[in-house]
């Protein structure tokens, strides 16, 4: 592969950006394994680098960060319905929507899957819109940033997405899931039973 | 704005380059390579050009060519003798310490 082929390798943004000026410097330079290879560490380097912003873009940029955190939201709305069922359930006593969804068919089995894990996507896409890592050179050695954005909207989704899976982790899958008959674990769950559920 | 990195050894080198005038890629490499006695890979001198370049310390200069020239900044000026003086110091400290020996 000639040098000059090797621009290919280089994101799309960068060849449109230094591609013209880039092949002109290379149509001077006498083809060599040490160019090829030169040229070949940039193109990863410069993939590297945009993969890095694209990663921290998403995160810094308000609009993203709570677009991330609302699909979150989305996600786990269903769980948290569940919860405030669970909640009128065991402390106000009405049933109605937590039991209709009691059951051993194979869909309900899904549901409840899907029920408890929803919360711990939407965990992780809100940590994901909160916090940015990012890796740079710096000097001899890397530098690793963890840098962290959120505004009210973003916290109050990871709070309640806290507080869904604190629930759904004590109720549904250690007591009452019918996917999951941890109950007769010997952990004293009722440590971490809410105050409505303490004897 | 967040505060631009210190510049990697490309990047000091093709700010010493560029202290003199502005150039395009091929006459910073031989320029380079008669100053520092260093070769710099073409796809070296374009990473930490694009680094520069994105921090502010060089600008590219308008062109009809398609080898595009580059000049150093006001604050690449800066950075680099801010980098001068950091190395000044250090070669002062490491005759002092060999003298010692």
């Amino acid at each position: 592969m000639k040098p000059s082929q090797l621009i290919r390798l280089y994101p799309a943004q960068w060849r449109e950006r230094y591609g013209p000026e880039f092949s002109a410097l290379l149509e001077e330079l006498p083809t060599s394994p040490r160019l090829a290879f030169d040229v070949f560490v940039s193109a990863m380097t410069a993939r590297v680098v945009q993969l890095r912003r694209r990663f921290a873009g998403g995160a810094l940029d308000p609009r993203g960060s709570n677009g991330i955190a609302m699909l979150g939201f989305v996600l786990m709305a269903p769980s948290t319905i569940l919860v405030l069922a669970f909640a009128l359930k065991f402390k106000v006593g009405v049933a109605g929507p937590f039991d209709a969804i009691s059951g051993p068919s194979q869909a309900i089995a899904v549901l409840h899957y899907f029920l408890v894990f929803a919360p711990w996507v939407s965990l992780a896409l809100v940590s994901r819109a909160m916090v940015c890592p990012s890796v740079r050179r710096s000097g001899m050695g890397l530098s690793i940033q963890l840098e962290a954005h959120a505004d009210r909207l973003t916290l109050a989704i990871a709070f309640v997405a806290v507080l869904v899976l604190f629930v759904l982790m004590r109720y549904f899958l250690f007591q009452h899931s019918p996917v999951w008959g941890w109950s007769a674990w010997s952990v004293p769950w009722s440590w971490f039973a809410p105050p409505w559920d303490r004897r | 704005m967040s505060q631009p990195d210190v510049p990697s050894e490309a990047g000091v080198l093709i700010l010493l380059s560029l202290a003199t005038g502005p150039k395009h890629g091929y006459a910073m490499m031989t320029d380079i390579s008669a100053f520092a006695d260093t070769r710099v890979g073409p796809g070296t001198l374009y990473t930490a050009l694009a680094r520069l370049e994105e921090d502010g310390l060089i600008a590219a200069v308008a062109s009809d060519d398609r080898r595009r020239p580059y000049r150093i900044t006001p604050s690449g000026l800066t950075a680099l003798k801010a980098r001068a003086e950091s190395l000044r110091r250090l070669a002062s400290v490491a005759t002092r310490r060999l003298a010692a020996r």
